[in-house]
């Protein structure tokens, strides 16, 4: 393969056949280096071609200087579907002091996938210098981009972010408020959420009840109890599934006679996580009900039940 | 004419996982270009995942596992047969690489917090993280490599290893695209070729249809033996569920936590075993020619949104083919279940336990060669374990480099070069010869007809015959250019596996992990006899021998309990898997 | 001993000395190149197969499978930056 130099590169950068320009970039490909770095931003920013600019942001991306940030921030936005995917992916590689100031700045940007993304490109530095510029985007008014700023505001673990979480939960987008569930499980203790989180239990989207149910089997709170039990009667298997994982975590003794029904449940792994949850409780009452499900057709429920009727068997009745 | 000569400090052979990690950290230490990368493809694209991968099936995370726990996993999946040690040095130092890949830019799933999103699968620990952006794993791999100064030789097929009076002092291959043979001298050699993957035939006939990249073609394990090191396991095959036809993993480790079945024609889940093991595979084969069967992967009772997260993990990373194989079938996941089936067979210690006999730091049995990857024997090592002993084989092999002395009998070494392109080459006298791949479809159809398990020695013995008629047949097979005389190379290795498994199955007379080594006229463990190693290797009169190695001490003891649960199951699913014509 | 059997004694020890004959057999293979898109002088996917079955069609001089051997894994129909591509899935597996 012809080895170019960056003069060259540049030079068969200002072809005017588009071919010509294509394979300029290919052949240097491999030994691209900081030289090239700014007849590169020119062609992301500016080749008519746009597999040339495809070309160039990847380069752009191997390199992974930041000063390439502003050509792959705009990138963002071309007209291309293959250059922004280009550009998706390298926005992604970028470290720094000088990466985080680029980034904060787009995520101003008019274009809302490069507001998007930016806060993705955000998101592995956890910095909190970028911590107000996040919070600014969880009110954005394309969705895409407040669910990509739920998850890199939750990196950077400040409970601080607590109450703009919150906010969340009542977000009109199911995909925003099943994300601030998770974050807020995960980076702020359950006085903070519990309740809130547990009146989503009963939102339209059943991921979000999933996700609701989940939390709340690490938040510790007796109050979750009867909403979790409401939701054995869920139309989603999923959900069901969770709650009753969710009861079993919460040592909640009350829910077993609504956990016996579930025994016959159609769904084999909600039969099978009542057993478990069942045994785990040492519920006396399922022995009958455990029993019959060594002639369940799945081989999962017929283990659970067992281990289930074994606990029985060590603990004292219930 | 001479054979080129190329010196380095070290050599590394493959550049996949263990081949990456394995160059990029012997560059550390050295000065630029003293370590040199042989791939027979090119790095960026090289090796079992060369469209990346979708999860790491054995991360060992604080707070999910222990490494204690992860090595008494493994002891018990592989029937007590491990080097623990070994295991153990993966176990313990998997997060240190895992937190590596992190700094790397490698994308793991995270939790909304940061966190890893470790999944459990397994019975005890928790050792799933999944990668569903693990498309780009090859370019951040290629990236590194080249940022640390390596050599890379892309398209160089390295065919044996050169040996001074017993130690490793380097290899001789071909350049795939010249046809040029040029050896590469350096005090350590560390193989990372991959597993045997193109040694049974695939159901379909077609030779490239294989579970494993068919690039790995056991080029490794062939150049271990020839250099004089121990293999072991060889006759713990590897056997994979696959969907039937494509060939491709149906990967539970990434339905499973996203709530996929492996069910039965009844649409029942039946599979007994709590973890990935040749027991597991023994009752997914017993349902398969039950009535009860086919297999399927059912994913029909998933959610539509739930769907189409698995269909962009599958669809985009490791085998992302998948995709329009079902579209061309007319089959949707919401729809259809997905036939499954039992792969050809094959040797890798990524998934099962065959490989170069190798010590917790990577040495092989020979000083100077190192092994790291589905090459040597770290059972069920996987991605995360080829990554993390390509590293521990190049701190070990740069350590041992500093010590010794450079080979001084060159003129030896020149001869060996020298037989090597002789024979390398000798297909090109050929022209008209028998064509490669006939050559191969007749090798690895012979393995299925007499290696498949169940096994028997009537069975294995005839093959073996057929084996070694076929060292002569080896003869008449010819080349026109360098790419048939790497296939014409690569049909030498198969042979050499297809030898080793039916050599090494032959001895260890006894059945063990389950579906791997099943001997129908030795159907029980007998651990007494057999509670060891069964290792091989080439003798100073070029003949194969068979030895016995016993297991050292487990370094994690096992309580009478745990080591029985493997005993238990075998018998459960022994007396729950009686089928006619199958004698338990 | 017949003519029959005659005839297989020596026929045998003939096959062992005739040499070898050829014959060309077609492949339909998986790997089709867009010969519109494909840029001459590229080799991006020529490089990137894992198992190097494609390569430059003297003819054409753009890329094309030589050999049969596809592993369908799709590294050359991603690797592309022309999209210039398709991979179907071999004919025996599809």
């Amino acid at each position: 393969m012809a080895t170019q130099t960056t003069d060259e590169l540049r030079a068969a950068l200002s072809d005017p056949n588009a071919t010509r320009r294509q394979l300029a970039l290919i052949d240097r490909a491999d030994d691209i280096g900081v030289e090239d770095l700014s007849a590169l931003i020119a062609a992301a920013a500016g080749d008519t071609d746009p597999t040339v600019r495809r070309l160039a942001v990847g380069l752009l991306e191997e390199l992974g200087d930041a000063r390439a940030l502003p050509a792959v921030v705009s990138a963002l936005a071309d007209a291309d579907p293959g250059v922004r995917e280009a550009a998706q992916s390298a926005v992604r590689e970028f470290r720094g002091q000088g990466a985080l100031h680029a980034l904060v700045a787009a995520t101003v940007h008019e274009h809302p996938e490069v507001r998007e993304w930016a806060v993705i490109g955000l998101r592995e530095l956890r910095d909190e210098a970028a911590m107000n510029a996040l919070l600014t985007t969880l009110t954005d008014p394309v969705a895409a981009v407040r669910r990509a700023a739920v998850v890199s505001l939750a990196y950077l673990r400040n409970s601080g972010c607590a109450p703009a979480l919150l906010a969340r939960l009542e977000d009109e987008d199911a995909g925003v408020r099943r994300l601030a569930i998770a974050a807020l499980a995960r980076t702020s203790s359950p006085e903070s959420w519990a309740t809130p989180i547990a009146r989503r239990l009963s939102d339209v989207n059943w991921q979000v009840r999933a996700e609701a149910a989940q939390a709340l089997a690490d938040s510790r709170a007796p109050d979750a109890a009867d909403p979790l039990i409401r939701a054995l009667d869920d139309d989603h298997w999923q959900v069901i599934k969770a709650a009753v994982v969710a009861l079993e975590a919460l040592r909640a003794h009350e829910s077993i006679k609504h956990l016996l029904p579930l025994l016959r449940s159609p769904a084999s792994d909600v039969r099978r996580a009542a057993a478990e949850a069942l045994g785990h409780l040492g519920a006396e009452a399922a022995r009958s009900g455990l029993i019959q499900l060594a002639s369940d057709g799945d081989v999962e429920v017929r283990k659970a039940a067992s281990r289930a009727l074994d606990q029985l068997g060590k603990a004292q009745p219930v | 004419m001479a054979v080129p000569v190329t010196q380095a400090d070290v050599v590394v052979v493959g550049g996949g996982s263990a081949g990456a990690t394995a160059a990029i950290r012997a560059q550390q230490d050295l000065p630029p270009g003293r370590v040199v990368l042989l791939e027979k493809a090119h790095v960026k694209r090289s090796g079992a995942i060369a469209i990346g991968m979708d999860g790491l099936n054995n991360a060992i995370v604080p707070g999910h596992a222990t490494p204690e726990q992860y090595v008494k996993e493994i002891t018990t999946a592989n029937d007590g047969i491990v080097n623990q040690r070994a295991v153990l040095a993966y176990a313990s130092r998997s997060f240190e690489m895992l937190q590596q890949l992190d700094r790397w830019g490698v994308k793991f799933q995270k939790t909304e917090s940061g966190d890893f999103d470790v999944k459990k699968v397994h019975h005890q620990g928790r050792y799933v993280l999944p990668m569903p952006e693990g498309y780009d794993l090859k370019k951040i791999l290629t990236r590194l490599i080249k940022r640390a100064g390596v050599q890379v030789r892309n398209r160089f097929a390295a065919t044996r290893v050169l040996v001074d009076r017993g130690r490793a002092a380097g290899v001789v291959g071909v350049d795939v695209r010249t046809g040029e043979v040029s050896a590469i001298r350096a005090k350590a050699v560390i193989l990372c070729s991959g597993a045997s993957g193109r040694l049974g035939l695939p159901a379909s006939g077609y030779l490239y249809g294989t579970y494993e990249n068919p690039s790995n073609a056991g080029d490794g394990y062939s150049m271990a033996y020839h250099a004089g090191a121990e293999l072991t396991g060889i006759e713990c095959f590897q056997i994979n569920p696959l969907i039937k036809d494509y060939n491709g993993p149906a990967c539970a480790y990434v339905t499973g936590p996203l709530g996929g079945h492996t069910v039965n024609a009844r649409g029942d889940r039946f599979i007994q075993s709590d973890y990935w093991s040749g027991q597991m595979m023994l009752e997914f084969y017993r349902e398969l020619h039950s009535s009860n069967g086919p297999v399927y992967l059912k994913l029909t009772h998933l959610a539509p949104e739930t769907l189409g997260e698995i269909e962009r993990i599958l669809h985009r990373t490791e085998r992302p083919s998948r995709g329009r194989f079902h579209l061309g079938r007319g089959h949707a996941y919401a729809e259809d279940s997905v036939e499954m089936h039992i792969s050809e067979i094959g040797l890798c210690s990524g998934h099962s336990a065959s490989g170069v006999w190798v010590n917790e730091r990577g040495e092989t049995t020979v000083p100077g060669l190192y092994a790291a990857g589905d090459m040597a024997c770290v059972p069920h090592n996987y991605l995360l374990g080829a990554l993390t002993y390509g590293h521990i084989c190049a701190e070990n092999a740069l350590g041992y480099a500093s010590r010794v002395e450079a080979p001084t009998d060159e003129a030896d070494l020149e001869d060996q070069a020298a037989t090597e392109q002789s024979r390398i080459l000798a297909p090109l006298s050929r022209p008209r010869g028998v064509p490669h791949h006939q050559y191969e479809f007749k090798v690895r159809r012979l393995v299925n007809d007499y290696l498949q398990p169940p096994k028997t020695a009537n069975r294995m013995t005839v093959g073996l015959e057929y084996f070694q008629r076929l060292r002569h047949e080896l003869e008449e097979v010819g080349a026109n250019d360098p790419h048939e005389v790497m296939r014409v190379a690569e049909c030498g290795f198969i042979r050499d596996c297809a030898e080793m498994a039916a050599r090494a199955s032959l001895f260890r007379t006894e059945s063990r992990w389950g579906l791997y080594h099943y001997r129908l006229d030795y159907p029980e463990s007998n651990d007494a006899e057999w509670f060891v190693h069964v290792n091989l290797k080439k003798d100073r009169d070029g003949e194969m021998v068979l030895t016995k190695r016993p297991v050292e001490e487990y370094v994690v003891p096992m309580t009478r309990e745990e080591l029985a649960g493997y005993r238990r199951l075998r018998v459960h699913a022994r007396d729950n898997g009686a089928v006619e014509g199958v004698r338990p | 001993m017949s003519v029959l059997e005659d005839r297989e004694v020596a026929k045998a020890a003939q096959a062992r000395r005739v040499g070898n004959a050829q014959t060309v057999r077609v492949y339909d293979v998986p790997v089709i190149v867009d010969l519109a898109k494909c840029i001459t002088g590229c080799r991006i996917c020529i490089d990137s197969c894992p198992v190097d079955c494609l390569a430059v069609n003297p003819e054409t001089k753009k890329a094309h499978m030589r050999h049969d051997e596809c592993w369908y894994c799709l590294a050359c129909e991603i690797d592309c930056p022309k999209d210039a591509i398709t991979v179907k899935i071999p004919f025996l597996v599809r």
